[in-house]
């Protein structure tokens, strides 16, 4: 096979080139580490504290103690990340359904929410990912007060706490 | 047979279908770098921190290799390149499948929502022979000085 595989190194060495070049100079660009965001528990006393930083590469979370205090005072707008189907079975009561895994920025469910509301995302618990990926991503569209429920719908569940259905 | 397979003709309708595929779902790769990582990261396969470098390359690889195959520049070379992308895709998806993994193929970025399953497998077989096409019977085919 006469195969000249200095063509194929030069194709594509030059296209990751390429490809860090314009990474770089792009608005939207990655950085080319990928690290997690780190998650930090918020203390008991500051949770709705206005806080003047940006926390953008921190997923503030919270437990369900202080998840429930704040569902019984109707502090903040519950995000369930979950298909519509999990939703559906059972929510925590007023949530509102971002299905994560189709969620774009022109979501019309966006509608429900105001940029300075206090939102709360949760999907199904500890293992779950897509409760930190959507409030990351509505972090990015402006949300600014967002926090992530760790715990989710799991351990909701298991207190026996309030939920909702829908037919 | 191979007197079909080697037609100049046809295979430049393979070049022309693999390459412009392949450029486009680089340039849709490209252009939400964020939704690709997201979507590679789906797969459970890659560690964290090589998300965004194989993110950022792929896209382009994919161009630089098209663009090429369309304009008959290193034809074999190239084919390689887009069949050995083609193998490794088609292996991801298929072990996704075999793990149970509902999720976006990441194919073209997220935007359209493809999913993994049997008919992504197909597909992708599809474009395989296609590349295989070109690199078994590619002879003296149509270049860029036309």
């Amino acid at each position: 096979m006469n195969i000249n595989y200095k063509n194929i190194i030069a194709v594509t060495s030059v296209s990751i080139l390429l490809g860090l070049t314009y990474n770089f100079l792009d608005p939207n660009g990655i950085p080319i580490i990928r690290t997690e965001s780190e998650i930090v528990f918020e203390t008991q006393n500051d949770v709705f504290e206005d806080s003047a930083e940006d926390n953008s590469g921190q997923i503030r979370a919270l437990t369900t103690d202080q998840v429930y205090a704040i569902f019984t005072n109707k502090e903040a707008r519950f995000v369930d990340g979950r298909d519509s189907w999990d939703f559906a079975d059972g929510h925590i009561p007023g949530a509102i359904n971002i299905p994560e895994y189709k969620f774009t920025p022109q979501d019309p469910s966006l509608k429900l929410l105001d940029k300075n509301d206090k939102i709360i995302v949760y999907c199904e618990g500890n293992q779950c990912e897509v409760s930190k990926r959507l409030a990351g991503e509505l972090k990015k569209l402006g949300y600014k007060k967002v926090w992530v429920y760790l715990g989710g719908w799991q351990e909701w569940w298991e207190m026996k706490l309030p939920i909702e259905k829908d037919e | 047979m191979k007197n079909i397979l080697s037609n100049k003709y046809l295979i430049l309708l393979s070049r022309i279908i693999l390459g412009f595929i392949f450029i486009f779902a680089g340039i849709e790769k490209i252009a939400a770098p964020e939704n690709f990582a997201v979507a590679i990261s789906n797969y459970r396969i890659f560690p964290l921190f090589s998300l965004n470098i194989i993110a950022v390359s792929i896209p382009w690889i994919e161009v630089v290799s098209g663009i090429l195959l369309i304009f008959g520049i290193s034809i074999k070379e190239n084919s390689v390149i887009i069949g050995t992308l083609m193998i490794v895709f088609t292996f991801l998806v298929l072990t996704a499948l075999l793990r149970g993994l509902d999720i976006d193929c990441g194919c073209f970025g997220t935007s359209d929502g493809q999913k993994v399953g049997i008919v992504k497998i197909i597909e992708n077989i599809g474009l395989i022979l296609i590349t295989l096409h070109i690199y078994l019977f590619n002879q003296n085919s149509f270049k860029l000085e036309n």
